[in-house]
């Protein structure tokens, strides 16, 4: 072994490094030259057969080799590196324009993203919600409700009997009373569910959803009642929108008012949907009558309060253009598809 | 209610009113009594005038047709072609000028008949809508003002307004009500014109009332007038009757109607002939008594219904309608005039019960004012003698047991100031009283108040405080918010679940549904006949299905038992418009009769078809069923269940009809067995023509409602390597690997973290009936490395238990 064949190793190696195809190709070489069983290896065994004073000068020479040679492959390793990783990246090229791979959230049923946007408008009032039986005695759906037997008031609502002491609900205001009778005021609850009227028409559903609250405490005006109402029109329909009452009549209530708000659409300066008047009528409201306190056995006037109820059909009809209400019961997903979480 | 802007005119003034009854209209809504709809009636017939035919011509080129020259005043002449034979030159006629619009959205314009220009119509009384049948052109009297509007000419210049009155209002269910209420509005003078009482002439005739049952008429009169002459009414008469809304009968029912629309007092009038024994009974009728009603209705009397009989029998269903047996016919000279005041709850009773909608009910069972009997009475008496003669044969029978005495009603000003949220204005709210017609007493702070014997409604303090805040305009009242004192209540738990589920459902992409609470009682029937393998399922709730007393129709009678049945109605809509996959949960209540109550019970029920189509992307074909059953999964591990078990159909014994023998499991929760889930039967999509692969699942919500209070503890995580063993097992093709996998889990011990399946294999290289199920079990302990023999220790306890109770060997 002399330092002429070790400058052999350096010159094969350097070129077989520079003219590598690929990292492997690269590395094979490298195993070749710089390896345990490699060229260069061998030339430093063999340095054990040189007289001793040689021995450093080759020494120092077989480093200085080796250095070279692995900063070369470095330099090497390095640039076939960036050439493979580009055109790994351009074989690698996706279509992302392709649609997507079709697995879609599933949707609310209009009904249920309106009731729940009202009560959690609700719900930072303090109120809490409620439900309560669909099959509802007289005594809930009307007596307590200051509907006695006999009255015309039970005209307004064309009720389904079940049997002669039962009725599906023609509306949610039971839940008022058994709200009355379990719990003690003060009180801040929404009340809603399915309720039913023996009424089908283009405008009509038999089974129809409401959702209504009830404010019960030591002291209760129509001023907080319209300022209630205020604070929820704005935040369903939109900032801005004024809330307008007009005196009516509900058994429950005294005195009693039908809620209009100005039209979402057009706000306020008359469209097809609010008929050109700039008013749309959401709902019903007023303070409590007193005979409603007295049949649930609560105290009046020491307790007083308001309540209100909206029609969620009505509501989302209004909020989204609904067009028409028989969508509603159908569940035709391409209906539902149009409502999000 | 139809009102008549003319007639309120007799009672208070309201003129300024008739050229922008929108004012008026707006007033009367904003104090409660909602105007729907106003008619300006001169509208229906403007262009349309009186004309004269100045000369009448043929057509030169129709011989049906003749060509006119008519003139609608002073050097007005129109070139009119008509097809009328009844028509001649001086003729006044009613001309349609172009611009008018017809009844049945006829418009009148210039135009050219077989070459003669025709510039306007003759009008029969049939195309301005008036008459059903036509003998040609209207002719009119030779007086008839040349060139007047026939709105005018006819007396069509009247506008109506579409009233709301609500159940409270009764006392505006008459243009005197209203027009009192208007007075008060307006603060006008309310017009009342003297009414003239009349005394007996000619024959008297001895004629009895006896009122048997005062609690039901605490108030009758009525007078007897004999010699009318029963005949059409005058156009007057008519005209006003129609204006409202009421078809004109004879002269003597139409003045009965039309005191009624004024003073709304119903009134009555019975044929003389026809009452036997020269006496009325008004007491109750006998039970199961045939009444047969003016209309020809036989009514089975109850009983309890309030009659106007005779010596012998029954002739009118007091305050609703009258009978066949009395009413006024064509030949009747003498009739008894009934003005009577009926218990509202007892006629509303008798009306309902029978399913009669007449005026007359409708009134007084809302309550009609009991002190004007009399006036009514006078009113109608006047009317009569004016269009069907006769002569007041008696004096007015009156059988009184009630005064019609209102209590007083306290209040003091600051409640109404508290209720309404601001201060009120004391000499307004004393003022207001008064306009309404209230006799006020000041005593101290405190107000006594009378309210008028018409205002029913009015009984207590917070009625008092709606009509200042009505009358006081409820713009005024300002908007607060109530201070909250007390901290806020939890949320109703089924509500709760409800929009949890919602949130999951949806994200694991479910659309929600919701459908009908009730169905029809066949179709049910039909869907749950196999009602035994519900109840086998863990559903409960097939007892007794709730039906209704009175359905809208055979398809919404009964109440549901089962949501299955309305989803594989969605799936059905759904697949047959277009939308050929697609995934639907409902979260719903079900309803039952348990020892006579009834329940409702919330369930939980999904329903999922195919997969999407044409994908770029290689397709989706796992079966729908497993799709439906990960996401029941992933429910159940949301709410932070563990260990639930599915039982293979055929090991339950029995399942609906609708599902797949093969391809359905019941979930046991919790130890409970709580509903199915499986494939929809092939002969169900067949018979549906479903053709897609289609699956459902229905739950009972309880034992999952238990979920939702949990807090779930967090669990430590191992710091130590976990180890995997694979084994194939091989076991009877029917023997069901998820029963295998809980043994697993049972016997493992400790140390077993989970099992899952990674490969299941039929074929050849098994014996017969024999399936392969790999499965993997992942060891690992929290305090150390496990090592072999600790793992093979767990495997053996297991394949030892396995072999012992299913002969399962390692393949």
């Amino acid at each position: 072994m002399s330092l002429e064949s070790l400058e052999q190793i350096k010159k094969e190696a350097q070129l077989s490094f520079t003219e590598a195809k690929s990292t492997a190709a690269l590395y094979e070489q490298k195993v070749r030259f710089l390896g345990k069983n490699g060229l260069l290896t061998e030339a430093m065994k063999k340095m054990a057969t040189l007289p001793k004073e040689e021995k450093p000068l080759f020494g120092k020479a077989v480093n200085e080799v080796k250095s070279y040679l692995e900063e070369i492959y470095t330099q090497c390793e390095e640039t076939l590196k960036r050439a493979e990783i580009q055109s790994r990246l351009s074989a690698e090229e996706m279509d992302l324009t392709l649609p997507s791979w079709p697995r879609e959230l599933g949707h609310p049923h209009p009904v249920q993203k309106v009731t729940e946007e009202i009560f959690q408008i609700m719900a930072r009032l303090g109120y809490s919600l409620r439900t309560g039986p669909i099959i509802e005695k007289d005594k809930y759906n009307f007596e307590a409700l200051n509907i006695p037997a006999d009255h015309p008031a039970r005209d307004m609502q064309d009720t389904f009997f079940v049997d002669g002491m039962h009725v599906l609900r023609t509306h949610t205001s039971p839940i008022q009373i058994h709200s009355l009778e379990l719990e003690k005021p003060p009180l801040r609850i929404i009340g809603t569910g399915g309720v039913f009227r023996c009424d089908s028409d283009i405008s009509h559903l038999p089974h129809f959803h409401q959702i209504e609250g009830m404010c019960v405490d030591r002291k209760v005006s129509m001023a907080d009642l319209k300022g209630t109402i205020s604070f929820f029109v704005q935040e369903f329909f939109g900032s801005g929108l004024k809330t307008r009452f007009r005196p009516s009549f509900f058994p429950f209530t005294e005195p009693s008012a039908e809620v209009d708000c100005s039209c979402p659409i057009c706000k306020g300066d008359g469209c097809s949907l609010c008929k050109q008047s700039g008013w749309i009528e959401i709902g019903g409201a007023g303070l409590i009558n007193p005979r409603v306190f007295q049949a649930a056995g609560v105290k009046y006037p020491d307790w007083q309060g308001f309540a209100f109820g909206f029609g969620v059909e009505r509501m989302a009809i209004i909020k989204y253009g609904i067009p028409d209400i028989r969508l509603f019961p159908e569940n035709d997903l391409r209906f539902l598809q149009q409502f999000n979480k | 209610m139809k009102i008549s802007l003319k007639w309120l005119n007799e009672f208070v003034d309201v003129k300024e009113y008739f050229d922008r009854p929108l004012q008026l209209a707006n007033l009367l809504t904003a104090a409660g009594l909602e105007v729907e709809e106003i008619h300006d009636l001169s509208q229906q017939y403007r262009f349309v005038q009186v004309g004269m035919i100045l000369e009448k011509d043929k057509h030169p080129d129709a011989d049906k047709l003749t060509v006119c020259k008519v003139t609608t005043g002073e050097g007005i002449v129109h070139q009119i072609v008509c097809g009328a034979k009844n028509h001649k030159a001086q003729d006044r006629v009613i001309v349609a000028l172009p611009g008018a619009v017809l009844p049945g959205n006829f418009a009148i314009k210039n135009s050219v008949i077989r070459g003669v220009a025709s510039g306007g119509m003759l009008c029969s009384y049939k195309e301005l809508g008036l008459a059903d049948t036509s003998d040609g052109i209207a002719i009119l009297a030779e007086d008839a003002p040349i060139g007047k509007s026939f709105a005018d000419f006819a007396g069509f210049n009247d506008v109506t307004f579409e009233l709301k009155v609500t159940p409270n209002r009764a006392d505006c269910l008459s243009h005197i009500g209203l027009a009192r209420e208007i007075a008060c509005l307006l603060d006008r003078p309310f017009k009342t014109s003297e009414l003239k009482e009349y005394s007996p002439t000619g024959v008297g005739m001895d004629f009895g009332i006896e009122v048997a049952a005062p609690e039901m008429c605490p108030r009758y009169t009525g007078r007897i007038i004999r010699g009318v002459k029963v005949g059409p009414s005058p156009d007057w008469l008519k005209k006003r009757l129609e204006t409202v809304g009421l078809n004109s009968i004879n002269n003597v029912v139409d003045v009965t109607n039309y005191v009624m629309m004024e003073w709304g007092q119903p009134l009555h009038a019975f044929d003389l002939r026809q009452i036997q024994g020269g006496r009325l009974r008004i007491g109750k009728a006998q039970a199961n008594e045939k009444f047969v009603t003016l209309d020809g209705t036989e009514l089975n009397l109850r009983g309890e219904e309030l009659m106007i009989q005779d010596a012998n029998r029954s002739l009118c269903m007091g305050g609703v309608i009258g009978g066949k047996n009395s009413g006024v016919q064509d030949d009747t000279q003498d009739i008894f005039l009934e003005a009577a005041y009926f218990a509202p709850q007892f006629v509303r009773r008798g009306a309902r019960n029978h399913g009669l909608n007449t005026d007359s009910g409708y009134r007084f069972s809302r309550g009609v004012d009991p002190t004007h009997t009399i006036e009514a009475l006078n009113r109608a008496t006047g009317l009569l003698l004016e269009v069907a003669g006769g002569q007041v044969a008696s004096k007015v029978f009156e059988v009184k047991s009630q005064e019609a005495v209102r209590s007083t009603i306290e209040i003091l000003p600051g409640t109404v100031s508290d209720r309404l949220g601001y201060a009120i204005d004391i000499a307004k709210f004393e003022s207001w009283m008064i306009r309404l017609g209230c006799q006020i007493e000041k005593v101290g702070e405190a107000y006594k108040i009378q309210p008028p014997t018409w205002r029913f409604d009015l009984e207590i303090d917070m009625d008092l405080v709606e009509e200042y805040a009505r009358l006081n305009g409820y713009e005024h009242i300002p908007e607060t918010l109530p201070a909250l004192g007390t901290p806020p209540t939890a949320h109703d738990l089924g509500y709760r679940f409800q929009c949890h589920m919602v949130e999951l459902m949806t994200g694991l992409g479910y659309s929600q549904a919701l459908n009908f609470a009730f169905v029809s009682t066949e179709k049910q029937k039909k869907f749950t006949s196999n009602m035994d393998a519900f109840v086998k399922s863990g559903l409960q709730g097939f007892q007794q299905p709730v039906r209704l007393v009175n359905p809208l129709n055979e398809h919404l009678d009964v109440m549901r038992t089962t949501l299955s049945m309305g989803l594989v109605d969605n799936l059905h809509h759904n697949f047959h418009h277009g939308v050929e996959f697609g995934r639907l949960f409902e979260i719903g209540t079900v309803f039952d009769t348990v020892d006579g109550a009834y329940q409702e019970k919330l369930r939980w029920a999904g329903i999922a078809w195919g997969w999407q189509q044409n994908l770029w992307t290689a397709a989706l074909n796992t079966p729908v069923v497993m799709d439906l059953k990960r996401v029941v999964e992933e429910i159940l591990t949301t709410l932070g269940f563990r260990g639930w078990q599915w039982i293979k159909g055929s090991e339950v014994g029995a399942l609906p009809e609708f599902l797949h023998p093969g391809q359905s499991v019941v979930l046991q929760l919790e130890g409970k067995k709580i509903g199915f889930l499986g494939t929809l039967h092939p002969s169900l999509r067949e018979e549906l023509k479903v053709r897609t692969d289609s699956a459902i699942f229905e739950f009972e919500a309880e034992t999952l409602l238990k979920g939702l209070g949990r807090t779930q503890f967090v669990r430590p995580i191992s710091k130590f390597q976990a180890v995997d063993r694979d084994l194939a097992l091989v076991m009877s093709k029917n023997l069901g690997a998820g029963a295998v996998q809980q043994e697993i889990q049972k016997t493992g011990g400790a140390n077993l973290q989970s099992v899952s399946v990674f490969d299941v294999y039929e074929g050849d290289k098994l014996p017969e009936g024999q399936k392969s199920v790999a499965y993997r079990l992942r060891y690992q302990n929290l305090e150390a490395t496990l090592t072999d023999a600790q793992v093979q220790e767990s495997v053996d306890a297991i394949l030892a238990s396995l072999k012992k109770r299913w002969e399962i060997q390692v393949r």
